[in-house]
């Protein structure tokens, strides 16, 4: 519709009207149609000929009711039709339970179904609607094991890669290099810290980001501009347009003027490369010598565009040797470290497909394939409600069906009728569904970390996935009655001679394969939650409380450090000042990668204050605390973890020289190990231990100013923090972090799926309980008489209670023994993703059985308890 | 009566396929109609009218060769019957009878 010739019939109205006009004269009505839209044309123009255009084909599209397209070749298929509506809709409103309980279980389904679906579309575009996405890659360094499979893929590149690899290499078009810091940004305000990306001018070649203004070909050739999204224009400028104005960034020292020359307006969430505000890669602190003829410097991010008809598989030889010619003596090291032979590669180039890169590397598909797997097994349960309630009532609907026969209906005709009940249930609560799914949306947003929409004209596909829901659900709800119920012999069903208990084999297995369903999310829920906690209760071996945490953006921190300390340092609130190079917390530190006898360790550094180890509260196990008076303290000495020694071999490590590092070539080479500190989780929990030590040595920056304040007058403590800050360093504004809160972020990702798998089975056991009540409620109405007996011949309440609960209790361990095993193995692959968990024990298994029982004896002791109070005079009455 | 009753609009889409002769197809008719009652003629109303005309026997169609002008598509050439032609007879005996008796304000004399 956007698009479209103005000289011709507008494209929707011609669709509709093709299906409008299932008739005789469809050709004709079209030709008819466009003809009169050339005369209207000519005589009054497009706009009128096209408004006449809409007007007609909506005339023909009322006028002509759909039962007429039909084509009944007879009155009787007419009149039938109309009586299975009248006894679907007829028996929907008799039985309003169970109307209620099929229509709202299988909207719950749907709408999970609805809703994963757009997370899983979602995580499959990724990246497509960037134009050339099919010939864009990522240049990835892969380096390989001496059997020739993958080790590990490096996602950075050196600087001189991407233009070397246009020359050198055919077929490649153009290029990009990327690199993303933290810059403070001001217009006339105050300056607020943003994420700043550097790019090639090229960048708007390869991505497809509409631009409001500006010029995509020249946005990015000067060092001095900048090209922001519509957002950064309007919380700077208050203005879209803001091409020609200038911007501040704070990239070194100082504020530099930057000239904006491109906007770029909104552009689908689910792109990899997202940007806020972008600079020349020119103008990149290290795009500078020495570094930019560097090739052993991995900084920035390489993505090239191929040519069109040039096929990457066929590039993989010219970068194996593009390789070898640049980093050779690279590859001879790495060839000697892992015994690689000489035939194979020890490491290339590699190139990661844009479309692949978000599955590939960024998230994991397997989240994709739970989410599917938990949105079918509830749209399942629901599924298996209609089912088992269908077959429950089917002693009710069998002499409907027996007469049916008599008077001459085909099993086909019937088996039509009841699919065509299932279609119609289905039909209103696909309705209800999307309903509820759109009510859903903004909770699931939160939840799955994305922000999607249900775009039902944009995205079509959503309509047509949504229909296909509702065909396969109809078809396997509706197969039973359909099936079974049309087979019944009338003079059977009749005579009432057919015996339909409503707890036949097949019901009974379905009815355990629900509960073991429901089982499963138990206990994945209750493993998740108890893995969770475990992590939040660990003892990380240091006091995090109330310390707040203020990155510093290149000043230096011991300075500040020291300004704070005269300042407010004598203040009662103020329990402790400290800088340190890394806030330790769980994003780990700066270190070094180093062979040490054959194996690679990775060995993290904390730059420290000499108050380090009080303020954190860390215990000191061996030797001595760092000296502030001594001078040899400041640069010489190190403080080394037990993981540290341990790793290293040291049995007695106080005194000795630090293993593995240079003197003279590395910054803490040749450094004495003065003490040992207990060891502490400076990594979060999903990691083993790495070695790390503490050091004085300010030749890795103190990058950070922690602050640990009293429990008291957090308010003005911060407030006091703020003003001292402002005296000292008034040209950056204060931003600071509780050390508490940044640590668990690390564990976000699981704590979101944690809470979808425990929403998830909350539903899943609701709809189960739904259908159990149906089912009970069914068994009880049919065994109505035997309880009125067993009540005369002296039953009590509990008694008869029992007798239904009996049957549930089978059908429910059943379903925990089927579910156990499965749930036992997919937690125990969720809990090797973490170097440090809980084990899966008997009291999971145990504690989800309990609550399945509890909720079904709740769900089931209405129906039982009442049966059992019921007089057995009314019951046996009528006999 | 009854059966052969011809609504106002019906009636003039009989008049103006009468009119048109042998170009009487939809379009024509259409244009015809909309230029002689200055109102806009949609064409679902004229295809449901000319179906029911049809039904009743007022009209005969049948499909011409086709033509550049539609695009290469024939079209279907409508002619009214002689049961037509009576039916709109009838209709105008019956209004001529009741113009005879309208007694008309002095206005328009």
């Amino acid at each position: 519709m956007k698009t479209g010739n103005k000289n011709s019939p507008p494209k929707l109205a011609k669709w509709i009207l093709s299906i409008s006009v299932a008739w005789k004269f469809k050709e004709e009505a079209e030709a008819d149609l466009d003809e009169l839209f050339q005369i209207r044309l000519s005589n009054h123009g497009a706009a009128y000929a096209r408004r006449q255009y809409w007007k007609d084909v909506l005339s023909i599209w009322t006028r002509r009711s759909w039962f007429e397209e039909f084509q009944f070749t007879n009155l009787n298929t007419y009149s039938m039709f109309k009586n299975y509506m009248k006894v679907t809709f007829r028996s929907l409103k008799k039985q309003k339970v169970y109307s209620f309980i099929n229509v709202f279980g299988l909207a719950i389904g749907l709408a999970f179904c609805a809703l994963i679906f757009l997370y899983v579309q979602d995580e499959l575009t990724y990246d497509r609607f960037h134009e050339n996405s099919d010939r864009v890659f990522r240049v990835e360094q892969r380096y390989f094991e001496a059997n020739g499979s993958v080790r590990y893929d490096g996602a950075n590149g050196p600087i001189p890669l991407a233009p070397t690899l246009k020359q050198e290499i055919p077929g490649v078009e153009a290029y990009t290099r990327e690199r993303r810091l933290f810059h403070y940004v001001k217009s006339d305000n105050e300056a607020i810290r943003e994420v700043v990306h550097y790019a090639d001018e090229d960048l708007f070649k390869i991505f497809s980001f509409p631009f409001i203004s500006g010029d995509p070909e020249t946005a990015l050739s000067n060092t001095n501009s900048a090209v922001i999204t519509e957002e950064i224009a309007f919380k700077y400028f208050g203005k879209i347009n803001a091409v020609g104005e200038s911007i501040k960034i704070r990239k070194e020292e100082s504020f530099e003027d930057f000239l904006i020359t491109g906007v770029v307006g909104s552009y689908p969430e689910n792109s990899t490369f997202r940007f806020n505000i972008l600079l020349s890669i020119r103008g990149e602190a290290y795009y500078r010598p020495p570094y930019i003829d560097r090739w052993n410097m991995n900084l920035y991010r390489t993505f090239i565009m191929l040519e069109e008809q040039v096929d990457a598989d066929q590039l993989k030889q010219p970068l194996a040797d593009f390789r070898e010619r640049y980093v050779g003596e690279h590859n001879q090291i790495l060839r000697e470290r892992y015994k690689i032979p000489e035939d194979q590669l020890a490491s290339t180039y590699h190139l990661n497909p844009l479309p692949e890169i978000h599955l590939n590397s960024v998230s994991d598909p397997l989240y994709s394939y739970i989410l599917s797997g938990i949105a079918i097994a509830i749209l399942l349960i629901a599924c298996i409600n209609f089912m088992t309630l269908s077959i429950g009532r089917s002693s009710k609907r069998s002499k409907e069906v027996g007469m049916r026969k008599v008077v001459g209906a085909f099993r086909h005709q019937l088996m039509f009728q009841f699919w065509g009940e299932a279609f119609l249930i289905c039909g209103i609560s696909m309705i209800l569904g999307i309903l509820l799914a759109e009510g859903f949306l903004p909770v699931f947003n939160s939840l799955s970390g994305k922000t999607l929409a249900f775009n039902y004209l944009e995205n079509w596909s959503t309509l047509v996935v949504l229909f296909g829901f509702l065909v396969i659900t109809g078809f396997v709800a509706g197969s039973y009655p359909a099936v079974i119920l049309s087979s019944f012999k009338p003079v059977t069903t009749l005579k009432g001679s057919l015996k339909l208990s409503g707890s036949n084999f097949f019901t009974k297995s379905l009815v355990s394969l629900q509960f073991a369903l429901s089982v499963m999310l138990i206990i994945s829920t209750l493993v998740m939650k108890n893995q969770l906690q475990f992590i939040r209760s660990q003892d990380l071996g240091y006091n995090t409380e109330h310390v707040v945490y203020i990155p510093l953006n290149r000043l230096d921190g011991l300075e500040v450090a020291n300004d704070f300390r005269t300042a407010i340092g004598g203040h009662t609130d103020i329990v402790d000042i400290t800088a340190t190079g890394v806030a330790v917390g769980f994003q780990g530190s700066y270190g070094y990668g180093k062979e040490y006898n054959g194996e690679v360790k990775y060995i993290n550094v904390f730059t420290v204050e000499s108050n380090y180890i009080d303020f954190m509260g860390m215990e000191l196990i061996a030797g001595r605390n760092f000296n502030p008076n001594l001078a040899t303290d400041s640069t010489e000495s190190v403080i080394i973890t037990e993981t540290f020694a341990r790793e290293f071999g040291l049995d007695d490590p106080i005194g000795k020289q630090i293993p593995a590092l240079t003197p003279g070539e590395d910054d803490h080479g040749g450094a004495i190990i003065v003490g040992m500190v207990k060891d502490h989780y400076f990594q979060s929990l999903y990691d083993e231990m790495d070695p790390a030590f503490l050091t004085m040595n300010s030749a890795w920056g103190h990058g950070n100013l922690l602050i640990r304040i009293s429990p008291e007058n957090i308010q003005e403590t911060i407030a006091m923090i703020e003003d001292t800050w402002k005296t000292f360093v008034p040209e950056i504004p204060l931003n600071y972090r509780f050390l508490e809160e940044d640590m668990y972020e690390e564990y976000a990702n699981d704590e979101r799926w944690s809470t979808i798998i425990n929403y998830s089975s909350l539903f899943a056991i609701f709809i189960a309980c739904l259908g159990l009540f149906g089912l009970v409620t069914l068994t009880v109405s049919s065994r109505i008489k035997e309880v009125g007996i067993r009540k005369v011949l002296g039953a009590s309440v509990l008694q008869i209670s029992g007798l239904f609960a009996k049957d549930f209790i089978k059908l429910i361990a059943i379903g925990v023994l089927i579910a156990s095993p499965i749930a036992w193995y997919a937690m125990n692959e969720w809990l090797m993703n973490f170097a440090y968990h809980i084990s899966i024990g008997p009291m999971h298994f145990v504690l989800a059985t309990l609550l399945i029982l509890f909720i079904a004896m709740a769900t089931i002791s209405f129906q039982t308890i009442k049966a059992g109070l019921t007089n057995p005079a009314e019951t046996l009455s009528n006999e | 009566m009854g059966k052969n009753k011809l609504g106002e609009f019906e009636e003039l889409v009989l008049l103006a396929i009468g009119g048109l002769d042998n170009e009487a197809y939809t379009v024509s008719i259409q244009q015809l109609l909309e230029a002689h009652t200055n109102r806009s003629v949609s064409m679902g109303a004229l295809y449901t009218s000319l179906e029911r005309l049809t039904k009743k026997g007022f009209l005969k169609s049948s499909m011409s060769k086709p033509t550049a002008e539609r695009g290469g598509k024939s079209k279907r050439i409508y002619r009214v019957t002689y049961a037509g032609e009576s039916a709109l007879q009838e209709a105008r005996m019956i209004r001529d009878s009741l113009w005879k008796k309208f007694n008309w304000s002095p206005a328009w004399s």
